[in-house]
């Protein structure tokens, strides 16, 4: 069920939000075993606010289509009371204050049912986390669910919950849509507060929500956005007319053939709903990726400082990239940042001629739990810079971009709709449309 | 300034080919800048 049918379902009296939570909960506990989606279960926290959603329907108030909604945040956004770990020993603690998306949920009568799993520190993309154990992707709990927000995408994508709260500083929305097979979307940068969330790269986060369809995603924005209520969620949108960018370069190498399949498919579905597709060479990619790790990897190092004398607290694969930042000359991070901009400019010349660019979001299918290599031919690639490789850019432009599920006949394959600045609106109902 | 003391002796031998293949890329980046191009240390949208 999605947030829209429950939200219609509840304002006709046909199940009360005490009734989804009961539902979502008895999800989760029975899931955890099979997936570790979850650090924290919060039931009482649930209950309570299902009551408080409840009470407010009979008593007329109606905050919204969140209300009563059974919902998880990843364990990086601040919980005041609850448990709050970041997915390492680090950060592990029970928070004083709220962060500004939980207030923001509250306020909307969303009901908190727990913290998902993630990636130590969100500084990865399996979610195989050394202190919380791995979590496991709900279509094949062999293989990894993506990262780092590898506990909301399973929860959403298995229902377990109608929706999650994801982080994304190089992919780590957009990575776990596609590889549990839900919807992610990383708005554009600064759009959704970090108030109260564990930074990772501080010019490179976004928070954003990860649910069953474009629409619903629409909602959460609505609810969570820095200009609350200004239509995120567009009904009957039409593809007819729409300008598609398609990549003549680079998001078209190093595809997996099924995933090569599905996106020429999806371009034809939109050919035939009348939008026009306008192939593109876009403006250096590659660079843009290196760009960003020269970046991500001096704004973790730099946050980390602090506790470099706990080296043995964080897992072998984190500290490493701990150490590479540490050793990058600070002028290389200057003139990353400088460089950004350049690309920002040369993109910004893409957008008189299309309205939104699709691409694949992962050009692999979900790697199995421990995979470290990818093989194209005689060439290998390591998973991580695999499965961020057409994502990872997009952080480094801050523009909107999201992944919808493709039709597939075996493991999940994500669709990415990369968008104009402050076009998140027009980026979901692409994805709407395109369901 | 970067305290390195506690970074153990093995790290750089693991972890300088991907730090050195990394930086070996960037360098062609930078060298295309040029000193009118943006100096903003703050990434804006």
């Amino acid at each position: 069920m999605t947030i829209q049918e429950a939200a219609r379902k509840l304002r006709a009296r046909e199940v009360s939000s005490a009734e989804l939570t009961n539902e979502s909960l008895r999800k989760i506990h029975a899931e955890q075993p099979r997936l570790n989606a979850f650090i924290t279960i919060t039931d009482e926290v649930a209950l309570e606010q299902a009551k408080r959603a409840d009470d407010d329907f009979a008593r007329g108030i109606d905050r919204g289509p969140l209300q009563g909604i059974p919902y998880a945040l990843k364990d990086l956004f601040k919980t005041a009371g609850i448990r709050t770990t970041g997915g390492t020993k680090i950060f592990d603690h029970v928070p004083d204050h709220d962060c500004v998306v939980y207030e923001k949920l509250r306020a909307a009568g969303a009901v908190l049912t727990g913290k998902t799993g993630l990636h130590e520190l969100a500084y990865g993309i399996t979610s195989n986390n050394p202190h919380f154990g791995a979590v496991r992707n709900p279509h094949d709990p062999a293989r990894i669910p993506g990262g780092s927000s590898g506990g909301s995408g399973a929860a959403a994508a298995a229902g377990m919950v109608f929706f999650a709260m994801g982080s994304d500083t190089g992919g780590s929305i957009r990575i776990p849509a596609a590889y549990c097979g839900c919807v992610g979307l990383k708005p554009t940068y600064g759009r959704v507060s970090r108030v109260g969330c564990m930074p990772l790269g501080n010019s490179l986060d976004h928070m954003g929500p990860m649910t069953q369809t474009a629409r619903d995603a629409g909602f959460v924005m609505d609810a969570i956005a820095n200009e609350p209520n200004n239509g995120f969620s567009i009904p009957g949108f039409s593809l007819a007319g729409v300008r598609i960018g398609v990549p003549q370069n680079f998001y078209n190498e190093r595809i997996a053939p099924e995933i090569e399949a599905a996106f020429a498919d999806a371009l034809k579905r939109a050919e035939a709903a009348d939008a026009r597709l306008v192939p593109l060479t876009v403006p250096d990619p590659a660079a843009i990726n290196v760009a960003g790790r020269v970046i991500l990897l001096a704004e973790v190092s730099a946050l980390m400082e602090k506790y470099s004398s706990r080296r043995d607290d964080f897992g072998s694969d984190v500290i490493a990239l701990i150490d590479q930042g540490r050793m990058l000359a600070a002028t290389d991070y200057v003139n990353a940042q400088r460089y950004r901009r350049v690309a920002q400019r040369q993109w910004a010349e893409l957008w008189k001629i299309v309205d939104v660019i699709l691409t694949p979001t992962a050009p692999i299918l979900p790697p199995l739990i421990g995979q470290a290599d990818v093989k194209w031919n005689l060439e290998s690639e390591d998973v991580r810079l695999a499965t961020t490789r057409l994502v990872r850019g997009i952080n480094v432009l801050g523009l909107p971009a999201l992944s919808i599920p493709l039709h597939s006949d075996s493991l999940p394959i994500g669709l990415q709709i990369i968008g104009a600045p402050f076009q998140d609106h027009f980026v979901l109902a692409v994805g709407s449309a395109m369901c | 300034m970067t305290d390195s003391t506690n970074i153990p002796a093995d790290a750089p031998a693991r972890i300088m080919p991907s730090l050195e293949a990394l930086e070996a890329a960037f360098r062609p980046l930078a060298e295309q800048l040029t000193v009118e191009d943006e100096s903003a240390l703050t990434f804006e949208i």
